[in-house]
């Protein structure tokens, strides 16, 4: 099986789904001839042609309303926004159309469109370039918000979310685009959405994460392995709907929970799970549950981004707390 | 408009300048002496009509149809009127504008201005006129009975089209919502 990088994963999922499927086309700023900045639409427009790989003005609210209107008619737009921080011309158009296309119609339209935009810091880019609010996203009914950790479920859940007949913003995790190669087969296989992967399973306390931060989190789940502490590692992948009954059902068993997300504190995606378990979890609760997040300031420029990002430092310190509680 | 430049899409687009916002005069809207000038920018050509004269607007929007349907491209169409009624039922223009005003623009009602031209030319007459209001008051009155006759949805409906098939996570609130015990 050939071994991609996360990105590569990324190009030949949109490949295998422009080749199956005539209407999908994919559109955004530097995708044709450039084949991206970060390269993950290279050699798309060589093989598909200018009228389905279309390089649009610097315009996001563009490059949104035009999916909203492709899919609407009938043509499955896969639309790139180059770093997540310019993302948020397209919230009027995911929020007051695209989310809600079909409720305004009663089924009558749809609009089966993905949005694919790099995720989180890292990198050393300057500032707008390292976002990472996918709670605001997730917040919007009517959409999916689905973010891959691995070049595998990069490939299947990007095909899962191209044939999906709805809304999906996908989030892909900028730090790990090239950080590490897995074998990924070009089957066209795709990866259910809404479906939370267990990464490693564990007696001791249910470690979450999504996107890059998985990477960390496995780290420390192998840290806190040599210590004797058993932790079981959740990628949640889609954040919108999310998984609540792995979450549960998990959490119920080991009655420990850390969640780890590199947004910022407050309201993150990491306060609904803590909420959830407190609602539906808490008589299994062993221990209070942790939060190991960005702060709540503005991600740092490139000097300062690795003391904001959650370390494995910080999540082991955090995971060996929750496991004094008994 | 700027895209549909770029591609040559055959869209018209029409603005209708209505010189107000709610309460925001066109003048603190743009600087532009014309609203049809924006597609100059955009790289195709914009017009004004006059937007009280149905006629005039009517062979605009044919034209410009025409064109974009021959492959010619987008056009700009900007129909010059004006509003003579409040914003909504809870504005009161008499607040941001001269009635006076209003009451001269009244002169220009593209209504009343097809009636005249229509009965100068014998193609329209009271009683054409009235048979004509006794239809839409019927249609109106057919509308309002069959709105109210129309008995209110089930309040689970809102979870109906909210995706092609609700996800598992929201079967619960459904359920609430249907009085199940799910919730």
């Amino acid at each position: 099986m050939p071994e991609v990088t996360l990105v590569e994963a990324v190009n030949l999922a949109l490949a295998r789904a422009m080749e199956e499927d005539a209407n999908v086309v994919v559109l955004g700023e530097d995708v044709g001839v450039n084949g991206g900045v970060f390269r993950a639409t290279v050699g798309l427009q060589q093989r598909f042609g200018a009228e389905r790989v279309i390089d649009t003005p610097l315009a996001e609210l563009l490059i949104s309303g035009l999916c909203v209107g492709m899919a609407a008619q009938g043509l499955k737009p896969v639309g790139e926004i180059q770093f997540m921080g310019f993302i948020y011309p397209c919230i009027d158009q995911l929020v007051n159309h695209a989310s809600r296309l079909r409720n305004r119609t009663q089924g009558r339209l749809s609009c089966p469109m993905v949005l694919r935009t790099p995720h989180g810091g890292g990198i050393r880019a300057p500032e707008h370039h390292s976002e990472s609010t996918e709670a605001m996203l997730a917040h919007i009914p009517g959409l999916r918000v689905v973010m891959p950790s691995s070049p595998e479920r990069a490939y299947g859940l990007l095909l899962a979310a191209i044939r999906d007949p709805d809304p999906v913003v996908f989030l892909e995790p900028t730090r790990i685009y090239r950080a590490s190669k897995g074998q990924v087969e070009d089957n066209g296989e795709a990866l259910p959405l809404d479906v939370a992967f267990v990464l490693r399973q564990g007696r001791d306390v249910t470690l979450i994460s999504w996107g890059a931060a998985v990477k960390e989190t496995l780290a420390a789940a192998d840290e806190l392995a040599a210590e004797g502490i058993d932790a079981e590692v959740i990628d949640l992948a889609t954040l919108k709907p999310y998984d609540e009954e792995t979450v549960l059902a998990s959490v119920t068993r080991t009655g420990r929970c850390v969640l780890v997300h590199e947004a910022a504190r407050t309201g993150g995606f990491g306060a609904e799970v803590a909420a959830l378990l407190a609602e539906r979890g808490l008589t299994s609760l062993l221990a209070p549950v942790a939060r190991i997040t960005g702060y709540d300031t503005i991600m740092p420029l490139p000097r300062l981004e690795q003391r904001y990002i959650p370390s494995v430092a910080r999540i082991v310190a955090a995971t060996r707390k929750v496991c004094q509680f008994s | 408009m700027n895209f549909a430049g770029v591609h040559k899409l055959p869209v018209v687009f029409v603005a209708n300048n209505n010189q107000w916002a709610i309460s925001v005069p066109l003048q603190l809207q743009t600087a532009s002496q014309t609203l049809a000038q924006k597609a100059i920018a955009a790289g195709f050509s914009g017009e004004q009509v006059d937007g009280n004269d149905v006629i005039a607007v009517r062979a605009a929007a044919e034209d410009a149809i025409a064109q974009a349907r021959a492959g010619g491209g987008p056009r700009l169409i900007e129909a010059v009127t004006y509003r003579l009624s409040d914003h909504t039922t809870a504005d009161d223009a008499a607040r941001y504008r001269p009635p006076e005003e209003v009451q001269t623009r009244w002169k220009e009602e593209p209504i009343a201005r097809l009636r005249g031209y229509l009965v100068s030319q014998k193609a329209w007459g009271k009683s054409q006129e009235e048979e004509l209001a006794a239809d839409c008051q019927k249609q109106i009155e057919a509308a309002i009975e069959r709105y109210l006759a129309t008995a209110p949805r089930a309040p689970q409906t809102m979870f109906d089209h909210l995706y092609a098939e609700l996800p598992r996570a929201y079967a619960s609130q459904r359920a609430e919502l249907s009085g199940g015990s799910d919730a």
